[in-house]
C-alpha cells in the first residue's frame, strides 16, 4: 500500500516542492493542493502543512490561516486518527488553531518571537520518547540526534497554563528537544537557538498523530542538504551518494510506516 | 515621570489590517463596520512633554514622514473602541538604546510598544464583542496581553 498525503498550501508558504520531494522519496504518493480547494482534500491519508509565511504572518505568524475553513477539515482528518504534520509555519498555524497540544479545544500555546530575532541556522535535536510514541517517530531511536535546520522567527513554545508543561512531559507529547552535540539540553544560543521553553522543537497532541515542528526535516533529508563537508567530500561527484536519505528523512518514514499500521488494523 | 504616547499609522493601505477585518467578517462579527491598525510607543520621560513630542516628532526611526501619519492623541470621539496589543516578552531594550545611545533621548526612562486596534461596531454590548474578537484573533494570551480602552474608560 502506497500512502497517499497531501501538502496543503496556503498563500505565503514556501517549502511545499521540497517537502512533496521528502514525502515521495519517503515512499509515500505525494501532491499539493491549495487552501481554497476544499473539495480536494478529503479522503488522504495524510496531511502535511510546510513551512513559509502563510498571509506574510500578519497579525501573529500562522493565526490567519489557523482560522480558515480548511482547519476544520483537518482538525476533523486528524479526529480520524490520521497523521498531520506543521513544520514550521506549519506548526504555528496547527498551534493557532489549538490542534496542538490538542488537550482542550482552544489555544493552549503560543510561538513566540525567538528571543535572538530571525536564526537560520544547523541545529540538533533529540529525539526524547520511545519508538512509535507518535506518528512520526518511529524510525527514531529514542535519543537519537537528528542534525536538522532551522529558520524561523518565532518559534519559542511557550505556554502561560499551569502544570500543561508538567502534563505534556509525562504524557510524552514533548517529541524533539533542541540538545548540544552529546546530547545535552543546553539552554543557551545556539543549542537553544530561539529560546523555547525546555528547549521544545516538537510537541504532539495527546494521540500522537498531529505533530508541530520548528526545524524542517524536508531540509535534513538528503546527503546533499548537510552542512557537513566531509560527509558531502566523499559523495562528490556521485549523484547517487549525493541523493541517498539522511536522518531527516526518518520523520516522513515514519509517517508512512504510521499510516500503513492503520490501514493493516 | 509622564507618559506620552506615540501612535503611527500608515498613510496607504495597511493589508495587515484589511486582512484582520476580512477574516473578522468571515468568522461571524457582521457587526464590525471599521478596524483600524496602529503601532504605538508609550514613552516614559522625565522633562518637559511639549519639547519631548517635537523632538520625537523630529527623528525618523519610528515615523517615516511619506509613509506614516502620527499622532499623540487617540481620537476618542470617533465611537471606536480601542484594543492595545503587547508582546510580553519584547522589553524594548534594543530600541531604547538605540533612542538613548545613537539619538540622545537620555530622558526617556521607559518604553512599551504594541499595536492598538480601533474597531468600530453597530453591536449594543461593544465591551463584550471586541473582548471575543480580540481573544479570537488579536492576540495569543500565552505571550500577548491586551488592554481595552473606551474613551476615557479602561478595562482590563
Amino acid at each position: 500500500m502506497i500512502p497517499k498525503v497531501v501538502v496543503v498550501m496556503f498563500p505565503g508558504l514556501n517549502c511545499e516542492s521540497e517537502t512533496m520531494v521528502a514525502l515521495k522519496s519517503a515512499g509515500m504518493d505525494a501532491r499539493i493542493v491549495r487552501w481554497n480547494e476544499l473539495d480536494k482534500l478529503s479522503g488522504f491519508d495524510g496531511y502535511v502543512i510546510p513551512g513559509g509565511w502563510s498571509f506574510e504572518d500578519r497579525i501573529r505568524a500562522g493565526v490567519i490561516a489557523a482560522k480558515d475553513p480548511v482547519m476544520n477539515l483537518i482538525r476533523e482528518e486528524s479526529e480520524k486518527g490520521k497523521p498531520v504534520l506543521g513544520i514550521c509555519n506549519g506548526a504555528q498555524i496547527l498551534v493557532e488553531s489549538g490542534l496542538i497540544p490538542g488537550i482542550e479545544n482552544r489555544v493552549q500555546f503560543g510561538l513566540a518571537p525567538s528571543k535572538y530575532g530571525y536564526k537560520c541556522i544547523w541545529t540538533k535535536i533529540k529525539s526524547v520518547n520511545k519508538k512509535g510514541s507518535c506518528a512520526f517517530n518511529s524510525s527514531i531511536n529514542e535519543n537519537e540526534i537528528i542534525p536538522i535546520p532551522i529558520a524561523h522567527g518565532e518559534g519559542w513554545f511557550i505556554t502561560k497554563e499551569k502544570g500543561l508543561l508538567d502534563d505534556l512531559i509525562q504524557h510524552r507529547q514533548v517529541v524533539f528537544r533542541y540538545c548540544n552535540q552529546i546530547g545535552e539540553f543546553d539552554e543557551t544560543f545556539p543549542t537553544n537557538p530561539n529560546g523555547s521553553t525546555c528547549n521544545i522543537a516538537a510537541l504532539s497532541n495527546p494521540r500522537g498523530n498531529v505533530v508541530a515542528i520548528m526545524p524542517h526535516p524536508e531540509r535534513a533529508s538528503f546527503v546533499r542538504q548537510l552542512p557537513d563537508l566531509q560527509i558531502k567530500r566523499g559523495s562528490c561527484g556521485d549523484f547517487e551518494k549525493m541523493e541517498s536519505a539522511t536522518s531527516g528523512i526518518k520523520i516522513f518514514e515514519s509517517m508512512k510506516s504510521f499510516i500503513r499500521g492503520r490501514a493493516e488494523k | 515621570m509622564s507618559v506620552i504616547e506615540l501612535y503611527v499609522e500608515l498613510k496607504g493601505y495597511d493589508a495587515t489590517e484589511i486582512t484582520a477585518f476580512q477574516v473578522l467578517k468571515r468568522l461571524g462579527f457582521s457587526e464590525l463596520e471599521k478596524l483600524k491598525r496602529r503601532e504605538f510607543y508609550s514613552f516614559g520621560i522625565n522633562a518637559d512633554a511639549e519639547k519631548f513630542k517635537e523632538k520625537i516628532s523630529a527623528v525618523d526611526l519610528l515615523v517615516n514622514a511619506n509613509k506614516h501619519l502620527s499622532s499623540f492623541e487617540l481620537d476618542k470621539n470617533s465611537g471606536a473602541v480601542f484594543v492595545k496589543v503587547q508582546n510580553e516578552l519584547d522589553d524594548c531594550s534594543r530600541l531604547l538604546k538605540t533612542l538613548k545611545q545613537r539619538l540622545d533621548f537620555g530622558e526617556i526612562e521607559s518604553l512599551k510598544r504594541g499595536i492598538l486596534w480601533g474597531l468600530q461596531l453597530r453591536s449594543k454590548n461593544k465591551l463584550e464583542m471586541v473582548k471575543q474578537i480580540t481573544e479570537i484573533l488579536l492576540v495569543n494570551k500565552n505571550f500577548q496581553n491586551y488592554q481595552i480602552i473606551k474613551g476615557n474608560e479602561r478595562e482590563k
